[in-house]
């Protein structure tokens, strides 16, 4: 217990007295939280050319449901789709609208000429949502009507920031849990410190479970620093109960640490290990569900997404601060956390006495 | 007992090379052995390796039952961001001491070697001669019946090197074991026997004025030899 | 030019002769480009599907078309209604549909409610709209023809890729360029050996350039074998002129290298460079260069804040150059940007190393 005590406080000391650690704790929610949910998830206001060929009421017309929309900026009317593809190149507009002519005439006979609509290809993602909504725009359809009713689910007025918020505050917790103690055990080993300590007969079990559980509060307390700013400036709310989510993050985050152990006690001195973190962090931060979800991965990716700590951890914050579903759909998470946490565990130990 | 340690042809390969060879030595209580040899010569992997950070690849050594080993490393091996007194009770809790002989161990390192005005200094802020000093009086704090000092009195002024010295000759006035590595050889007077290892192997051992004698006078006759 | 060299070869042999550092950074920026890659999408590739049937038997040609739709991966059959709520978590789906009776009359003989998961703020139409044909094409045939032609330009078939490779090459070029090069200048200042070279007769600049060689050749092997990779395994291939592509992406390189050096020089110790490289530089490229969204879907504060970034005009500049085959003049603006941003942080970063050495 003595022991545990002296642990426990010699990282406290470390921690409070290495500025850089209270930096890092204070940067993630307010860089990644306060800042970075701004730019996700809006809605796209699109900007298109009209090229009008026929110069009637008809397609007038078409210029003023342009202006007239919410998703649409005012549209740049060219006289010919060379102009406006021109405009394209420059990335000013992002669709052309061209009415043939004879269109008006077409429309007053029943059979009206084709609009072609040329979409950007290469700026995709716009593209991909902004098409549709130009065709249910100039169709005065919606094309979801008719015989379905559409219900969006956790997001019905489209404050996606906040939607996004569970996967930045999972990807904080990441970054705290991996960077801080996987600096400090490399530090350790970069001035001997560990030689020593392992001199003194300590069970390195005790030593290293006492150092990952002072990192487990900070993580904790990071979560709160995460969450009081997702509150003051988004207005999120957890749907479930504080305790849920405390012993939720606490168990998710311990593969975290134990990997941020084991690859400081992989790499043979701290610039490996700083190097490897960074490409590790990388990886489970863009195979998990905090960039993109899961149904958009494929083939291998997917799996790996599965089997992948951080998407766990994210999916669980989603469950709990989202939806507010019982733990027990999270079963299988929290025993694969546990038991990859006893594994890294296991290794670590091993590697940071490398008996060779 | 009197025989504190014994090695037996200890041999540690890394690969092709060969850093400790067929090393023989024994320790008996209150002796104070002093390893010397060039850069690269094995002494810091011997030390290692009777620490049990590394495994040898053959031989073998046996501590006496019961013994407690020290150790202090060429970079001290303390905590940077702890003061003096918290590094005491850091590694005086890993030592697991009773309470009263940690306070009684600590107050008399703290008293010997005047550490006084240093307690609540940060040891990354301390001067080399200090943290040296206070890396010894830590490796001393369980009252160790072995004491391995690797390259001690590295980058040291000659009277920072001369204190840690005649605190290596009061320890082993009490009784403790001590095994130096060291590159000065005007260190070499402080030991009762010394060890010159070249390319892992003995090269010299015996009684360091005897060695003196058999090598024209001055044992740097002896590491020049070495060395060539 | 010696001094350069002699500089250039010693960080070289730093580099090579690290066994690990080596793998970092020639393997691993592969092993990412193709992961990632193939992980990051903006299509939907797997519909988990909950149907939740009412309608009794007859339903089951509709069923059958939902079962039968591309990309479906997995149907989950509920009891009732109730239960689409929790099998979004229980099961994982993406979206759930609820057959139930009609108004009546052959014309409209099924309701269908259907349920999506929005939490990503997903593209649902990607998901609404494959349901909505399998269900017409159970029910009343082909759809009605729409009076549009919609043709998609530079992409023709809307490769998902190309939105997200300009990102992963951004992604590993400020890793590699930015973040440990940041790391090894600051190095030489923790290790002291920045005492050293300061008493050579070689001055800052040569001793700055000298060690930018070795990481900007090795950020132009990256991009050439990235290029490689583009093309042999996702097909994306580069519609303008490889020479300015090259050099765009050289150019970027060298603008991340240069937020690298000024970071490097006046960070005190290691941790620090790479805890300012990572929020200052990595995170906020990350999100608000136009990789994971729209730059144009963010307020306007936001879009002006993502114009400064050096990620932004990348993406910008590789779509025009590599997608739509457009040439220096339309790219200038992001060219110059590029340069002008590098210039700067250059010499901000000179003056740095020239009062350190002074001190020293």
């Amino acid at each position: 217990m003595k022991r545990f005590y002296y642990i426990f406080k010699h990282e406290v000391l470390a921690f409070v007295r290495f500025p850089l650690m209270i930096i890092l704790l204070l940067l993630c929610p307010i860089v990644v939280i306060g800042f970075i949910p701004q730019t996700l998830g809006h809605s796209i206001k699109f900007n298109c050319a009209i090229v009008d060929m026929d110069h009637s009421s008809a397609s007038m017309e078409i210029g003023q449901k342009n202006l007239s929309s919410e998703h649409c900026l005012p549209p740049v009317w060219c006289k010919s789709v060379e102009e406006a593809m021109h405009l394209m190149e420059y990335n000013s507009v992002l669709m052309i609208v061209s009415i043939p002519e004879g269109y008006e005439r077409g429309i007053a006979l029943g059979n009206p000429e084709k609009i072609t609509l040329l979409a950007d290809g290469s700026r995709v993602i716009e593209a991909d949502i902004a098409v549709p909504k130009m065709m249910s725009l100039l169709s005065d359809n919606d094309a979801s009507g008719g015989i379905i009713n559409l219900h969006r689910l956790f997001n019905s007025e489209e404050h996606s920031e906040q939607y996004y918020l569970v996967s930045l505050i999972s990807m904080s917790l990441l970054i705290i849990a991996m960077f801080l103690i996987g600096l400090n055990i490399a530090g350790e080993k970069k001035h001997n410190t560990l030689s020593q300590i392992i001199v003194t007969g300590v069970d390195m079990r005790l030593y290293l479970g006492t150092k990952v559980l002072f990192y487990s509060l900070v993580v904790i307390l990071e979560l709160f620093l995460c969450l009081a700013m997702g509150y003051i400036v988004y207005d999120m709310t957890i749907a479930s109960g504080i305790g849920q989510l405390v012993m939720v993050t606490y168990i998710l985050t311990f593969p975290l640490l134990f990997l941020g152990v084991f690859i400081a006690s992989v790499a043979r001195n701290d610039i490996q290990a700083i190097y490897l973190m960074i490409f590790l962090m990388i990886f489970l931060v863009m195979l998990s569900s905090i960039i993109a979800p899961l149904a958009n991965m494929s083939g291998i990716s997917y799996y790996f997404c599965r089997m992948n700590p951080v998407n766990w951890l994210t999916e669980s914050l989603r469950i709990v601060i989202t939806y507010g579903y019982p733990l027990r759909t999270i079963l299988l998470e929290l025993i694969a956390g546990i038991l990859l946490s006893v594994i890294f565990f296991f290794s670590s130990i091993r590697l940071l006495k490398r008996i060779n | 007992m009197n025989r504190i340690l014994t090695i037996s042809s200890l041999t540690k390969r890394f690969g092709s090379l060969v850093a400790v060879q067929d090393f023989s030595l024994t320790l008996d209580k209150g002796d104070v052995v002093g390893v010397f040899g060039a850069n690269g010569a094995g002494k810091t992997t011997l030390i290692r390796m009777i620490i049990g950070l590394t495994k040898p690849t053959s031989g073998e050594f046996t501590i006496a039952t019961g013994c407690r080993i020290g150790y202090m490393s060429q970079s001290f091996s303390l905590v940077g961001t702890l003061t003096v007194m918290e590094n005491f009770e850091f590694y005086g809790a890993l030592y697991n001491l009773p309470q009263q002989e940690f306070i009684d161990q600590r107050d008399r390192f703290i008293t010997h070697f005047k550490m006084e005005e240093y307690l609540n200094v940060r040891t990354d802020r301390l001067p080399a001669g200090r943290k040296q000093l206070l890396a010894f009086s830590i490796s001393r704090l369980h009252s160790p019946t072995l004491l391995l000092l690797d390259e001690p009195t590295s980058g040291l002024d000659l009277l920072n090197r001369k204190r840690l010295w005649e605190a290596v000759r009061e320890a082993a006035e009490e009784g403790i074991a001590i095994m130096v590595s060291t590159h000065y050889l005007d260190e070499a007077y402080y030991c009762d026997k010394i060890v010159m290892m070249e390319r892992g192997a003995i090269k010299a051992y015996g009684d360091p004025v005897n060695l003196a004698n058999k090598a024209g006078g001055n044992l740097i006759n002896l590491f020049l030899e070495e060395m060539r | 030019m010696r001094g350069i060299w002699t500089v250039a070869r010693k960080e070289l042999s730093h580099i090579l002769r690290d066994k690990v550092s080596g793998l970092i950074l020639f393997v691993l920026p592969a092993l990412f480009f193709i992961s990632i890659g193939f992980a990051i999408s903006v299509d939907i590739e797997r519909i988990d599907l909950a149907i939740a049937n009412t309608a009794g038997p007859k339903a089951n040609e509709v069923i059958n078309h939902l079962c039968n739709m591309n990309k479906v991966s997995k149907v989950v059959m509920l009891n009732s209604p109730s239960e689409v709520e929790e099998s979004f978590a229980r099961d994982g789906i993406v979206a759930a549909i609820v057959i139930s009776e009609g108004e009546g009359g052959y014309n409209a003989p099924f309701k269908f409610d259907l349920f999506i998961n929005c939490s990503f703020a997903t593209n649902i139409l990607a998901i609404r709209n494959p349901i909505s044909s399998a269900i017409k094409n159970a029910l009343i045939g082909p759809g009605n023809d729409s009076p549009f032609t919609v043709r998609y330009l530079y992409n023709s078939d809307l490769n998902r890729k190309m939105a997200t490779i300009p990102g992963v090459i951004m992604i590993i070029l400020i890793v590699v360029s930015t973040i440990i090069f940041s790391i090894s200048i600051n190095k030489e200042k923790v290790h002291g050996t920045s005492r050293l070279l300061s008493l050579t007769p070689l001055g800052p600049m040569k001793i700055v350039i000298g060690k930018l060689i070795p990481y900007f050749l090795i950020s132009l092997i990256h991009i050439s074998y990235l290029i490689f990779l583009g093309q042999s395994i996702f097909g994306l291939g580069i519609n303008g002129s490889f020479l300015l592509y090259f050099l765009f992406c050289a150019l970027f390189s060298l603008n991340s290298m240069m937020l690298g050096l000024l970071v490097g020089s006046y960070c005190k110790t290691y941790e620090a460079a790479l805890i300012i490289c990572w929020f200052f530089i990595f995170t906020p490229n990350l999100f608000l260069s136009g990789f994971v969204m729209p730059v144009n879907s963010m307020p306007e504060t936001m879009q002006k804040i993502a114009r400064l970034h050096n990620g932004y005009h990348f993406i910008e500049g590789y779509r025009g150059i590599a997608y739509k085959g457009t040439g220096l003049s339309e790219n200038l603006p992001h060219i110059l940007f590029l340069t002008i941003q590098s210039l700067i942080a250059f010499i901000i970063a000179l003056l740095g190393f020239s009062r350190r050495y002074s001190k020293s």
